[in-house]
């Protein structure tokens, strides 16, 4: 097929191409290519271009649209039929949310099953699933905290000054996210890193002592303001090791205060890793007793821990 | 019970979410800020509707009386399989679609109270080693971890197999933290 003419060209309306993607449940979901985007890369293509170049636009362009933690496997163009068809159900907008119907045969068959990677995440993907998983579980944090609030306004005139109060602070607090958000997302497209690549200093460098801590320095936060400077907008510096609770008492200050343990990320990834961390998995021996990971872990060594903090952030798709 | 998982209408509402924090950052005017707060509670007021409809399932088989019929209490046992499959699949969602720590906990602790009813029936947990060959692999290793608190040697093949396959999904999470724990318990008793 030859596309000469190309930069005129826009899909006909009632022709939509989707990305396919497989989600981690074995459905399948149709999204929708931005139209004038696709257009606009397909009018870059040599007049003599063929197929195979459209699709393989296509297929990019359906691999940027690819949800976390789904896998592109097709890519596939509809034509629409006039909307009293009953194509479509649900009560979302479907020229904003075209799919197919929920038992369309298509989406349930697996005939388009195209790539076996034995369910491991690859490249792209773990990007998207990071990312996603940073953003959403912030989104609820806000989200809960205005609701809470929001669910115990009064009635009448000072419901409505709590309301608006409320949405202003709600709005804050998403745009605050859409920083932290932004950092989130420009780290992880370029992950995974090395530990090297995320180390606040290349050298070996321990906070002297305990004592030098409590005498010099109100905290370790002054600390790494003091020799490193502010983390940056969105980010927040991450130990490895954690740095609170038990190990507080039981690992010298030095060993958990250094240039080994102490990591530069995004908060948002930072707020993910914590979460996996801080499981709440119960572990029972034969015998009966058993404890949660999250007081587990603490109760490791120093190795066991910071082989756990990594491992974690490899399986995220972050480092290495 | 699949139908309600209600999988893609929560994936929708995540979507739709995502996009607050942009849609936060032009909404210049109090009436654009407003639309979008009353957005959020409705979205809110759907994902709790569809949590309490999960929930309430979920109890109905749970709470169901042991019967003295064998016939009866085979169909009982079935359902609290069911139930666990179920469960299972909503720690998915919570974990890989709303990735919310709060909602899988909720689950999680929905998933042990199936156990310790099970658990009276059948201590050996002969009932969850059959799911271990369940096609979902968060079935998989939600068995999987029950599983090895009796019958290590049968569970840790399955978990290390699903950890392998799922890294950094909600089922390889599952999988990860009992094999976490036990492999450093056994290095930590071979030790002299």
């Amino acid at each position: 097929m030859s596309l000469r003419g190309t930069d005129q060209y826009s899909p006909p309306s009632g022709i939509a191409i989707f990305g396919r993607f497989r989600t981690p449940s074995g459905r399948f979901s149709d999204i929708a290519l931005d139209a004038q985007r696709l257009a606009k890369t397909i009018s870059q293509l040599p007049a003599e271009g063929s197929l195979d170049q459209l699709l393989s636009l296509a297929a990019t362009a359906a691999a940027h649209r690819c949800p976390p933690k789904s896998r592109p496997i097709a890519i596939v163009g509809i034509g629409f039929g006039p909307p009293d068809t009953g194509w479509w159900k649900g009560d979302f907008d479907p020229s904003k949310h075209p799919r197919w119907p929920a038992k369309a045969p298509e989406s349930q068959g697996g005939r388009f099953r195209i790539r076996e990677d034995g369910g491991k995440l690859t490249g792209d993907n773990v990007h998207r699933a990071v990312r996603r998983l940073a953003l959403r579980r912030a989104l609820r944090k806000v989200f809960t905290a205005a609701l809470r609030i929001g669910g115990e306004a009064a009635l009448g005139p000072i419901g409505d000054v709590i309301a608006i109060v409320d949405t202003i602070r709600t709005i804050v607090e998403l745009r605050k996210l859409a920083i932290e958000a932004t950092a989130a997302r420009e780290f992880v497209a370029k992950a995974p890193y090395s530990l090297d690549d995320l180390r606040v200093s290349a050298e070996l460098e321990s906070f002297p002592s305990h004592d030098a801590f409590v005498k010099d320095l109100a905290s370790i936060a002054e600390w790494l303001l003091k020799r490193f400077g502010p983390a940056g907008d969105g980010y927040d510096y991450h130990h490895i090791v954690e740095q609170g609770g038990e190990n507080s008492e039981k690992i010298p200050a030095e060993q958990l205060h250094n240039t080994d343990n102490i990591i530069r990320i995004p908060r948002l990834v930072h707020e993910a890793i914590n979460s996996y961390m801080y499981n709440s998995y119960m572990y029972k021996k034969k015998d009966g007793t058993g404890m949660t990971y999250r007081e587990w872990l603490p109760k490791q060594p120093y190795s066991v821990q910071r082989a756990t903090g990594i491992e974690i952030m490899r399986d995220l798709g972050i480092i290495r | 019970m699949d139908e309600l998982l209600q999988e893609d209408r929560i994936e929708q509402l995540m979507q739709e979410l995502e996009t607050f924090p942009d849609r936060a950052t032009t909404a210049s005017d109090l009436e654009a800020q407003q639309r979008l707060y009353l957005r959020m509670r409705e979205i809110d007021k759907e994902l709790t509707a569809i949590r309490s409809t999960q929930e309430a399932a979920l109890n109905s088989l749970i709470e169901e009386r042991p019967s003295a019929d064998p016939a009866s209490e085979a169909e009982r046992i079935a359902r609290l399989l069911r139930a666990f499959e179920f469960a299972a699949q909503l720690g998915r969602i919570a974990g890989d679609v709303i990735c919310d720590s709060e909602y899988s906990d909720q689950w999680t602790q929905q998933r042990k109270r199936i156990v310790t009813v099970l658990d009276a029936v059948d201590p050996g947990r002969q009932h969850l080693i059959g799911l271990l060959d369940h096609p979902i692999p968060d079935v998989r290793a939600s068995a999987g971890a029950y599983v090895m608190e009796v019958e290590p040697e049968r569970a840790l093949p399955v978990l290390r197999a699903v950890y392998e396959s799922e890294r950094g999904l909600n089922a390889g999470w599952t999988a990860f933290f009992p094999i976490q724990m036990y492999d450093a318990e056994q290095k930590k008793q071979k030790k002299p």
